[in-house]
């Protein structure tokens, strides 16, 4: 058989035979794995390394267009696939492989759920301060493919701010590692931040070693609501450069408070303040938090904390994502400074619901399937254009096609390094073809 | 030649291009052990500036070292194929600081340390701190993946630049990161940093500033043998605590820093430990506590513990004096960067002590113990053959001691021309033949600093370390 892309057309009989070692799903129900309508021919759930790398030289062998998945909570995310013959779940990969409580670092296999995880750093007092929707599904991989923070990400930084080593395999099937076990280390090249956030474009992620930190002594959540989106997020200003132990500050609107179970005014804003560490720095911040949100003229301001505190948080990392995933979801991304007014910006719609990450700039909205705006091209056309006004970003995440709407908008600066890039690690574009942003 | 100088002068102006040797000399340095002479030193003063030089020399098929203070441990900033050497260092305005977002706009040629103090009227500071801090520039810490002591409890200098502004081998400029925290697209920034200036060239520079602590406290630990020293590491880090730094001495450390700033430290001290906690008063009164039960308690004689800002300094002051104290026990020098599991620390020592018996060699440890980066000092002297060899062959042996306790080559100097016959110890053919593939991707070609990071099979330049520290002044640290 002579080797070239396309040479072959990808079928399901070709694929069958060429991937026999790779964990091919007898009977897979492939409309589980179909990704904006798109289904596969075929669905590879290899459970070693050596699987994964044969079903990534077979398919770049045959040119067949591979869709890696993890728990496929954001499958909905980006651009409808240009090509999809195999589905690779990667969840058949999902051994925590070694917790060093000592060395504060665990290797994690990529399929494994953030759930499974922070269950077994917990027996050693630790955790992996990640906290994204729907724990008990997403996986480590699938966080560190998409890169994008959550709450936590206040104190912690972005996932890739984690990760100390990887293991990737490339589109060619090439197995590559770079980094390793210990907490700093510049032996070569980071490679692992060209893959993280890279959304399975790259390299498909099997394997990553992170820095974990011990679990707060006592934690606890102050929360407040204000007329205006401006005022809490001056509140965290506030609250940041006292050097209070900050770990996440988000603000709600109505709608999303309500979804998450915390009550919520209409046209109010309610933001929450989670600070963390031993006992009496805790109670020292709570009061200081409660302070800064009585000068910033918050009508009520509570406080909960450890138990009730922690299940806050659970609930407002999975906002949008309670039930179902959301008929529409949007991420803005901006400044800092420019939080209030992207919120203000997708606020706009009664059925919105809406949250700000108040010191990132980071705002999501979603919207209940009976609730989407009439015209979403229109309205999503209309925010892009108030957003890319700021020099802000909409990316837009839906699990069916949305007519007219590309799911990330304008490209980035260094947009044709990327391309270059996808070129140099991808050459026959067979991981994820077209779903990131310029088609990358 | 000649039309490329002339291409340059008109882009610089006349005195900030030169190419008569004596002005090429100071250039030929940096703090490693390496040395080799540019054809022409070309310095920018501003972005444009930088663009021009790289598409003249891109025109005339010439390579562009970019340079910083020239203190990198690893020969980055050595012209190793000769060609353009470009100091970034007229470049050094901090552009903007933005108390209420917590950034700082700088240029990549500001030194560490001014952008702490131009931010500490606000009640912030950069938090990464190299020991070289006074010197280095922050195009040189992102080149290098810069950390510090007290990247222990922070991170290193990824994990806050926020984004830069830099120029690629065609001469066009882009923006990696940026003030967002949160962008599209692949992380180009992420890449670059630590790419030690071999993709491209950084000219403006966006880092996170954080909140001074209110309380700091120092202790100095002594105990009676490294062993214990180490024990004492683990013992905090399981404790829960994360200190902002753990520092340690070993005992030739110790006697090479007696003498020279009477610290009292005992004769028979084995090792020395600096722990440093801060933050909210409450928590750092507690911890300070707690560090001291568990020295005591894995065995140290003796604790010292200081809060104002004088004491402290009097604490650091041996840790910070090391380098030139033992630049004073042999003729040279020559200091590694090598890192393991902290857990491993015990172990790493123990082989570099039956290495200098084996070589018959000192070493000295000095290092950020916290974080299991080690810093063996080899001392010799290189005007003899035999010890320059045998200190080149202890090297060898220490990093290959910590890539087998599970450890990396380099912790923080980077691999530049010193590590990089040393690569295929830890990385495979597809490692790094997928490192390789950045090049391209970025459309470097030989544009940028050429021959370092990847095998080439040759060996390695001159030893010169020590003198290259020394001209950084007494209170050099690492
Ligand atoms: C006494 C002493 C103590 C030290 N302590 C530490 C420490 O604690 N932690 C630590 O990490 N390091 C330490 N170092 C090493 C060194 O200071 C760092 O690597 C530092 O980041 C180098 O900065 P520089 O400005 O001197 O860069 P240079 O040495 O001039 O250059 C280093 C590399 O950066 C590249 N470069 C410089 N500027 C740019 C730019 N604008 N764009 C692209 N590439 C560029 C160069 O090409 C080169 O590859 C120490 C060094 C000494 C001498």
């Amino acid at each position: 058989m002579s080797n070239v892309k396309g040479d072959v057309a990808v079928d399901v009989a070709v694929l069958e035979q060429a991937l026999p070692n790779a964990g091919l799903v007898a009977d897979a129900n492939l409309a589980s794995y179909a990704v904006k309508g798109a289904q596969p021919l075929v669905v590879a759930r290899p459970d070693s390394i050596e699987g994964m790398v044969s079903v990534l030289t077979s398919a770049s062998r045959l040119g067949a267009g591979v869709i890696p998945w993890g728990g496929g909570t954001r499958m909905g995310l980006g651009n409808a696939p240009s090509r999809y013959h195999v589905a690779l779940d990667v969840q058949g990969l999902h051994r925590v492989v070694e917790h060093r409580p000592a060395d504060l670092t665990v290797t994690v296999e990529a399929g494994c759920t953030v759930q499974t995880l922070q269950d077994t750093l917990r027996e050693s007092g630790q955790y992996l301060p990640i906290d994204p929707a729907l724990p008990a599904q997403a996986t480590i991989g699938g966080v560190l493919a998409m890169g994008t923070g959550g709450p936590l990400s206040t104190a912690f930084g972005l996932p890739r701010d984690l990760v100390i080593g990887m293991q990737a395999v490339l589109a060619d099937g090439s197995m590559v590692k770079n980094g390793g076990i210990v907490v700093k280390n510049v032996t070569g090249y980071a490679m692992d931040r060209l893959y993280i956030g890279s959304m399975g474009t790259l390299a498909v992620i099997t394997e990553a070693t992170f820095k974990v930190t011990p679990l707060p002594r006592a934690e606890a959540t102050v929360s407040a609501s204000f007329g205006s989106v401006a005022d809490a997020v001056s509140v965290c200003n506030a609250v940041a450069a006292q050097g209070l132990p900050l770990l996440a500050a988000e603000v709600l609107n109505h709608v999303a408070c309500t979804r998450a179970g915390l009550g919520g005014n209409t046209g109010m804003y309610q933001l929450f303040l989670r600070v963390a560490g031993r006992s009496s720095a805790v109670t020292r911040s709570v009061d200081a938090c409660a302070s800064a949100c009585r000068d910033h003229g918050a009508e009520t301001v509570t406080s909960m904390d450890d138990a009730t505190s922690a299940a806050i948080w659970k609930n407002v990392a999975d906002i949008g994502w309670e039930s179902e995933p959301p008929a529409l979801a949007l991420r803005m991304l901006g400044t800092p400074a420019q939080g209030a007014e992207l919120m203000a910006l997708a606020g706009h719609d009664p059925d919105v619901s809406a949250t700000l990450s108040a010191t990132r700039g980071v705002v999501q909205a979603s919207w209940a399937s009976d609730a989407t705006p009439d015209d979403v091209a229109g309205y999503i056309a209309g925010l892009r254009s108030s957003a890319s006004a700021m020099g802000a970003q909409v990316v837009v995440e839906s699990q069916s096609l949305l007519e007219g709407v590309d799911a990330w908008g304008p490209v980035p600066d260094g947009f044709a390094v990327m391309r270059q890039l996808k070129e140099q690690y991808d050459p026959q574009g067979l991981l994820n073809p077209g779903r990131y942003v310029g088609g990358l | 030649m000649e039309p490329l100088i002339k291409e340059l002068r008109q882009a610089l102006g006349r005195r900030y291009v030169m190419q008569q040797p004596e002005e090429l000399l100071v250039y030929e340095y940096d703090g490693s052990v390496e040395r080799a002479a540019p054809q022409i030193v070309a310095v920018p003063a501003d972005t444009e500036q930088v663009s021009q030089v790289v598409s003249v020399a891109r025109k005339h098929g010439v390579s562009v070292v970019p340079r910083g203070a020239g203190t990198g441990l690893s020969g980055g900033a050595i012209p190793a194929m000769g060609g353009i050497l470009m100091p970034l260092t007229r470049m050094n305005r901090i552009i903007e600081i933005d108390a209420e977002q917590r950034m700082a706009l700088v240029e990549p040629g500001v030194v560490n340390i001014d952008i702490s103090k131009a931010a500490e009227p606000f009640g912030l500071r950069y938090a990464p701190d190299p020991s070289s801090q006074k010197a280095c520039t922050i195009g040189g810490n992102v080149a290098e993946n810069a950390g510090g002591p007290h990247c222990l409890a922070y991170g290193v200098t990824t994990n806050h630049v926020l984004g830069m502004e830099t120029v690629l081998a065609d001469g066009s400029v882009i923006w990696v990161g940026g003030r967002q925290h949160e962008s599209i697209g692949y992380d180009l920034r992420g890449v670059l940093i630590g790419s030690e200036g071999t993709l491209a060239v950084t000219t403006k520079v966006a880092v996170r500033l954080q909140s001074l602590p209110e309380l700091v406290t120092t202790m100095l630990a002594i105990f009676q043998g490294e062993d214990e020293a180490s024990a004492a590491v683990s013992a905090i880090i399981a404790s829960g605590i994360v200190p902002a730094a753990i520092e340690m001495m070993d005992k030739l450390t110790i006697q090479a820093v007696e003498p020279a700033i009477h610290a009292g430290y005992p004769a028979d001290a084995g090792a020395v430990l600096l722990v440093e906690v801060e933050g909210l008063r409450e928590s750092v009164v507690e911890e300070a506590v707690e560090v001291q039960e568990i020295c005591r308690a894995s065995g140290a004689t003796e604790v010292r513990v200081a809060d104002d800002p004088a004491e402290r300094e009097r604490l650091w002051a041996g840790r910070k004096t090391a380098l030139g104290a033992l630049g004073r026990l042999a003729p040279s020098y020559y200091l590694l960067d090598g890192v393991v599991p902290r857990t491993r620390v015990m172990d790493a020592l123990r082989r570099i002590r039956e290495i200098s018996e084996e070589y018959g060699l000192p070493i000295a440890n000095v290092f950020h113990a916290g974080d299991g980066n080690l810093h063996p000092c080899i001392l010799f002297d290189e005007r003899i053959e035999d010890e320059k060899r045998r200190s080149k062959e202890a090297g060898g042996a220490i990093l290959r001691a910590c890539i087998e306790l599970g450890g990396a080559l380099s912790g923080e100097h980077g691999v530049g021309l010193e590590k990089q016959e040393y690569m295929d110890l830890c990385f495979s053919e597809a490692d790094l033949e997928a490192m390789a593939r950045l090049n391209p991707g970025f459309g470097s070609g030989e544009t940028f600093n050429p021959g370092k990071i990847f095998p080439t099979g040759a060996t390695c330049v001159e030893l010169l370390q020590h003198p290259a520290i020394t001209r950084l002044g007494l209170d050099a640290f690492v």
